[in-house]
């Protein structure tokens, strides 16, 4: 958009510039015209009253000799002739080259009666060859001519003054003006005319180099704004350009290639990247022109597509047609073909939205959906009314910001039961924020906004703060949710570990949940500070076993004490074959590992009374028990 | 006809041109002449041989002094008035005067000379100076 802007400004420049340049070189021949005009004018006005008193001196001597003509007077008397070619050499000087008389023979042809050269002098009767139809004109209506000599090389132009006695025209006085005159004119105009020119050079010199600096500044934009691997923008074009479109004509969507990380691990960076550059491929080829792609992170893209003109349906159309060309892609991998596939969070109710960061972190949750509910899928953000009262509630920032300052965090804590015995062990702290009206917000309507920002440092720590004062007010065994990268924060570690350094007994109380992401940078560290919550006496759980990131090889790089096995599955137990099949394998496999399974999501006693046969010991859902912020004693169920 | 289109120089090609294609319409004309410029002149026409002894010429342009013993049958053309003025062989002149071209021919010269001229050239026929 600001692109545009500054194309149609420099064109618009341009424009301009071409404009006037065309119109001064239009107006310096003008100016040079109506200068030589002037002149000419001038040297006519001071030429017109000489020629005047001559004329009038050549009437007197045709009024002095009765019945004679001018023509007959001057052949007869060499001597007046004399006198008055002296008279017509004093007109001659530097503007007037030739002055004389002619007059005009029965055969039409124009002869000398006074010449005022000094040199070359024509005598009297010399016939003179004269085309122009104006001598003529003269003779014929008495009238003065002007001729413009634009055929001859010395001569402006020619002023022709009949002699008129008695209504007959008896002869012509003719005033040649020299070239001379006009030159004059010429070399002033000249200069505003080379000036004009450098100036243009200049200009162009000055043009080309702006366009020399345009195209280095898009080239250069190109690169700050492109991907290099995949020719799609980057973050930075999100940055400068996409957040200052309005995003409420925009459907969202977040996609994400599946399994990426499988893909790369085994197939090698360089299967990745052209994974990454097919699928981009894709996904330019299928979308229209005003839509705007983006390269948003490792594999995950962020598509604005334009509502302009667009129904729900199309939308659902254009993502579907996305998601099968990505399916249909195939890539192979030495003797293996890879079918790479994507997953799509879509949020085409934008407008539903404060702001453009609470549009896309819905879509983000959209994918979040997709993902969780099996992947190579599109899940889009339906409002309902409550739905979009939720989503106008998302809290931003600025909202947790408040709320931490204002102690309005809290916990509730669900409990955690051996379902043989039917005892709580344990409870799982979730974090709330209340409003200042006691509305309560779950995390859902917050994380996704704060999980980049420094904020989510700050709320963990106080979280953990609230439990480890639970651990004190009730002495029981609390589960805490934490991000591996929060492991990964030196500040958020060294609270952890400070406080069972400081109060020991607490360690044996607490479990941290461990939700695993796709990608741990830092595994050494990570494996080391687990190590030490060990040894300090804390448990390792890892959470949402069986969705979207979980890789089995961390269950024993990690050490973990407990194995969460994913609510998605436990919710489907009941109904879904595939769901049952991949519990049992988790219970196998935690068997064979050692490691105690924990099923989450049990929601009712059918499902209950599955995961009871499927050997599970302990079981968390809202069936059990609901999560609140006073500690249960006994589970909600009776066996 | 005096007024032709280019330059002073290319003026006097052109008119030189119909002088000679009038006196010897059928032929390409030998000429001479006498000054460099009249040769440079004579030169760039394409309807004119120019020679350089004047014995081998049909015509001769004269400037300042016609040559002796140009053979009897040589047609002269000044191109100076006075020229025209002083030497009865000179048939005619083609001149500048008041920065116009000018073109005088004399009709008795011409007889003697045996050469006619087109009809166009009439107006620039005197019968005698």
């Amino acid at each position: 958009m600001k692109i545009r802007k500054k194309e149609f400004f420099f064109a618009l420049f341009l424009a301009i510039t071409v404009f006037i340049i065309i119109m001064i070189l239009l107006e310096i021949p003008k100016i040079e015209r109506d200068l030589k005009n002037n002149v000419k004018n001038d040297l006519l006005r001071t030429i017109s009253s000489i020629v005047d008193n001559f004329d009038h001196k050549l009437q007197v001597c045709v009024s002095q000799h009765h019945g004679q003509t001018l023509n007959s007077i001057l052949e007869q008397n060499p001597v007046l002739r004399s006198d008055l070619e002296s008279d017509l050499s004093m007109i001659t000087y530097d503007d007037i080259k030739y002055s004389y008389v002619l007059y005009r023979d029965n055969e039409n042809i124009f002869r000398f009666m006074l010449d005022g050269a000094t040199q070359d002098k024509a005598e009297f009767g010399r016939k003179f060859d004269i085309e122009d139809q104006k001598w003529q004109r003269a003779y014929e209506t008495g009238q003065p001519q002007l001729i413009t000599q634009e055929k001859l090389y010395t001569l402006w132009f020619t002023y022709l003054k009949p002699i008129v006695v008695d209504n007959k025209v008896q002869g012509i006085i003719a005033i040649d003006f020299s070239l001379e005159g006009q030159k004059h004119i010429t070399e002033i105009v000249e200069p505003l005319h080379k000036y004009v020119w450098i100036f243009l050079a200049l200009l162009g010199i000055g043009i080309l180099l702006s366009a020399v600096q345009f195209l280095l500044y898009r080239l250069s934009q190109k690169r700050v704004y492109l991907d290099p691997l995949t020719g799609l923008y980057n973050r930075n074009f999100f940055n400068d350009i996409i957040s200052t479109i309005d995003y409420q004509k925009y459907a969202i969507a977040m996609m994400d290639l599946d399994k990426f990380k499988i893909i790369n691990d085994t197939y090698g960076h360089e299967i990745g990247d052209d994974v990454l550059k097919k699928v981009s491929n894709v996904l330019k080829s299928s979308i229209r022109e005003y839509d705007k792609l983006i390269r948003y992170g490792g594999e995950e893209f962020l598509l604005y597509l334009s509502m302009r003109d667009l129904e729900q349906t199309a939308l659902m159309e254009i993502l579907n047609r996305i998601r099968q060309n990505v399916e249909s892609i195939e890539i192979k991998a030495g003797l293996i073909t890879i079918h790479p596939t994507i997953s799509i969070g879509l949020n085409s109710y934008t407008s539903h939205f404060k702001s453009e960061f609470d549009a896309i972190s819905m879509a983000d949750k959209m994918l979040y959906t997709a993902k969780r509910t099996g992947r190579n899928k599109i899940s889009s953000f339906i409002p309902s009314h409550k739905g979009a009262e939720h989503s106008i509630h998302m809290l931003n920032v600025h909202h947790v910001k408040e709320a931490i300052e204002e102690k309005r965090i809290f916990c509730e804590y669900q409990p955690v039961v051996h379902l043989g015995s039917n005892q709580i062990v344990g409870y799982e702290a979730l974090v709330r924020i209340r409003d200042r009206d006691g509305k309560i917000s779950y995390p859902g309507m917050f994380l996704p906004n704060i999980v980049h920002s420094n904020i989510y440092k700050e709320l963990t720590l106080m979280i953990l703060q609230i439990c480890f004062q639970k651990l004190r007010d009730e002495q029981c065994s609390i589960s805490v949710n934490l991000n591996i990268t929060d492991i990964l924060d030196d500040d958020i570690y060294t609270t952890i570990k400070r406080h069972l350094e400081l109060i020991k007994e607490d360690a044996a109380f607490l479990t941290f949940e461990l939700l695993e992401e796709e990608q741990i940078t830092s595994l050494d560290t990570l494996k080391e500070r687990i190590q030490s919550l060990h040894s300090l006496g804390s448990k390792i759980s890892l959470d949402d076993f069986g969705s979207g990131y979980s890789n089995f090889n961390h269950i024993f790089t990690l050490d973990v004490d407990i194995i969460k096995i994913d609510g998605s599955l436990i919710k489907d137990i009941d109904t879904s074959d595939i769901s049952y099949k991949l519990v049992e394998s988790i219970i196998a496999f935690a068997r064979a590992s050692d490691k105690i399974v924990v099923a989450e999501y049990i929601h009712s006693s059918k499902v209950l009374e599955i995961v009871k046969e499927l050997g599970i010991i302990y079981g968390q859902g809202f069936y059990l028990g609901k999560p609140s912020e006073t500690l249960s004693t006994k589970p909600d169920y009776c066996p | 006809m005096l007024y032709a289109e280019g330059s002073k120089n290319s003026v006097e090609v052109q008119i030189i041109e119909k002088i000679t294609t009038s006196i010897f319409p059928d032929q390409k004309v030998t000429a001479w002449g006498e000054t460099v410029e009249l040769k440079n002149t004579l030169h760039q026409s394409k309807k004119i041989d120019l020679v350089e002894n004047f014995n081998n010429a049909r015509i001769l342009f004269v400037a300042k002094k016609i040559p002796e013993n140009i053979p009897s049958n040589t047609i002269i053309i000044a191109t100076n008035y006075s020229l025209l003025i002083k030497d009865k062989r000179v048939v005619g002149a083609f001149f500048w005067q008041k920065g116009r071209p000018n073109l005088l021919f004399l009709r008795k010269r011409m007889q003697i000379a045996n050469i006619t001229l087109d009809h166009e050239f009439e107006k620039y026929i005197e019968d005698d100076l």
